[in-house]
C-alpha cells in the first residue's frame, strides 16, 4: 500500500500567462528573482520558502556571475524538514532553465555533505522562466535523484 | 580528517586515550569510559583556548571537530547506558544525539575520515529500525524575525553574508529567532528532528527489539561496537486470539459459515522476526582512515 505520507516524485511544464513574472522580465535584465508566495485567506501573508537565504547566500559565495535578489515578504517559513523548499523564482533573460537547475544540484550537493546514508530528503521546486518568447513554469516536488534524472535529459 | 598539521600533531597522542574509551565502552564501562573521554575534552578545550588571531580559520574548524568528535562518543556512551538500563523512550532522542554530532563532523570535513564514523552511522541507520516511531510530529513557523550568532545582523538578509549551519573560525551560524508565529504542527515522515513522537511506556511491545538487542549486550552476546546489522523477515505464527476448530465445523465466530469459509484465513498472522547479527571488529582498524 502506498503511504499517504511519502508524496512520489512529480513535476509539470506548463505554459502560462503571469503578469508579475512579465513586469520583472521587461525591467530585469539580468539575475534571479526570489519570490513570495501569498498564503492564508482572510488576512494572506506573502512568505518566502525556507531554502530562500540559504539558497542565495551560498549563490554569492559561489557564483558571483549570477544576480540574484529576494522579493519584500512578511515572513519565512521555517518548516524543520530535511527537505529542500526552494525558493519560487523567476528567471531573467540572462540565466537559462538549464543553468538555473544545475545550480540548484549543486547546492543540494553543497548541502547533503553533512547527511547521513539513511537521512531521505525531497526538493521542491518552482520555477518561471521564458522559453521561445512564451512563458513556462515548472514545478518539481519529489526525490533527489528524480530531480537529478530530470537535469541530466535537459542539460 | 583534519586539515591542518597543528590539529593533527594535537590529536595523535590522544588517539590511544580515545581507543581505552571505546574498549570501556565494549566492557560496558560507562561511567569510566565517560570519565575518559571528560578528560579529552578538557585537553581540547585547552588547546582551543590557546589559538590567536594570527592562526588559520583552519585551525580553529579542526579545533571545533575534535571536540565534536569526542562529544559523539560521550552521545554514544549515553545511548548505551539508556538502552541497557532499558529507558527505550530516551534512548531514541540520544540516538537522534549521536547522528546530529555525526552530521556536524560530516559537514565540516573532508573524506577520507575515519572508518569509526561510518561503522556508527550504519549502526544508527539499523537500529533506527528496531524502534517503532515511523512517524513524527513537526511544528511549522513563519519566520519574522532572526538574527545570525556570529554577526548579529538579521541572518535573511544581505548584509548578514553568514551560512546557518557552516563553521567560521571553528563557530557554526546559527539562526537566533526573535520573533516566530506557529502556523501549524504536522504528521510528517521526514523531519529534521524526529525527536517529537507519539510517547510509549518504556514497558510498551512496541519496544520488543530494542530490548533483545538490551539483553543480547547485558548477556555478553554482543558489545555495543560489535553489532553489526539487522535481518528482517516475515513470519507466520498462530493468532492466540484465534480458536482453532477443524476445517468443516461451523465457524466460532458464529457467521454460521464454515470455518474454512470464514476465519480460517486469521488463523496465523504475519509478524515481522529480526536478527540481530553480530560482527567481528577491530577497534584500532575502525580508527583509521
Amino acid at each position: 500500500m502506498d503511504n499517504i505520507l511519502e508524496p512520489k516524485d512529480t513535476h509539470s511544464f506548463v505554459e502560462i500567462e503571469n503578469n508579475d513574472f512579465e513586469l520583472f522580465i521587461q525591467i530585469n535584465p539580468k539575475g534571479i528573482m526570489c519570490i513570495p508566495r501569498n498564503i492564508g485567506t482572510d488576512s494572506p501573508q506573502s512568505l518566502l520558502e525556507p531554502d530562500t537565504f540559504r539558497f542565495a547566500k551560498w549563490l554569492k559565495l559561489k557564483n558571483e556571475d549570477v544576480n540574484i535578489a529576494i522579493g519584500k515578504a512578511d515572513g519565512i517559513k521555517s518548516l524543520h524538514s530535511h527537505d529542500f523548499w526552494m525558493p519560487i523564482v523567476f528567471l531573467s533573460n540572462d540565466v537559462t532553465f538549464q543553468v538555473f537547475l544545475g545550480l540548484v544540484s549543486n547546492y543540494i550537493y553543497d548541502c547533503l555533505k553533512g547527511a547521513l546514508k539513511h537521512d531521505k530528503s525531497n526538493v521542491h521546486l518552482e520555477v518561471y522562466y521564458k522559453d521561445s518568447n512564451k512563458t513556462k513554469k515548472f514545478t518539481y516536488s519529489g526525490s533527489i535523484e528524480g530531480l537529478n534524472i530530470i537535469i541530466k535529459k535537459l542539460i | 580528517m583534519f586539515v591542518t598539521k597543528g590539529c593533527n600533531e594535537f590529536a595523535k597522542p590522544l588517539y590511544g586515550q580515545i581507543l581505552t574509551a571505546l574498549t570501556l565502552i565494549q566492557q560496558l564501562e560507562f561511567d569510566k569510559a565517560e570519565g575518559t573521554l571528560k578528560e579529552i575534552q578538557q585537553k581540547i578545550t585547552k588547546f582551543r583556548s590557546g589559538f590567536t588571531v594570527i592562526d588559520v580559520d583552519e585551525l580553529y574548524n579542526d579545533g571545533f571537530v575534535l571536540s565534536q568528535l569526542i562529544q559523539l562518543f560521550l552521545d554514544y556512551t549515553s545511548y548505551w547506558r539508556l538502552i541497557l538500563n532499558s529507558n527505550f523512550p530516551e534512548s531514541w532522542s540520544a540516538l537522534q544525539d549521536v547522528q546530529d554530532r555525526l552530521r556536524s563532523i560530516y559537514r565540516n570535513t573532508e573524506e577520507p575520515r575515519m572508518n569509526i564514523l561510518r561503522h556508527i552511522e550504519n549502526q544508527c541507520g539499523q537500529l533506527e529500525q528496531l524502534y517503532p516511531y515511523k512517524i513524527f510530529f513537526s511544528s511549522g513557523f513563519v519566520e519574522k524575525e532572526a538574527i545570525c550568532s556570529i554577526c548579529g545582523n538579521p541572518i535573511n538578509g544581505f548584509e548578514c553574508e553568514h551560512i546557518k549551519g557552516k563553521l567560521y573560525r571553528g563557530v557554526p551560524a546559527y539562526s537566533i529567532i526573535k520573533k516566530a508565529e506557529l502556523s501549524e504542527v504536522s504528521m510528517v515522515l521526514n523531519p529534521s528532528d524526529k525527536r517529537c513522537t507519539v510517547q510509549l511506556l518504556n514497558t510498551s511491545e512496541k519496544f520488543n527489539g530494542v530490548g533483545y538487542l538490551a539483553n543480547g549486550i547485558k548477556n555478553a552476546d554482543l558489545e555495543p561496537l560489535s553489532f553489526g546489522h539487522l535481518n528482517f523477515y516475515k513470519i507466520r505464527k498462530l493468532n492466540q486470539d484465534m480458536s482453532i476448530v477443524g476445517r468443516n465445523v461451523l465457524c466460532p465466530c458464529g457467521s454460521g459459515k464454515k470455518y474454512k469459509k470464514c476465519c480460517l484465513s486469521k488463523a496465523y498472522i504475519e509478524t515481522t522476526h529480526v536478527e540481530i547479527v553480530p560482527e567481528k571488529i577491530n577497534l584500532e582498524r575502525l580508527f583509521h582512515d
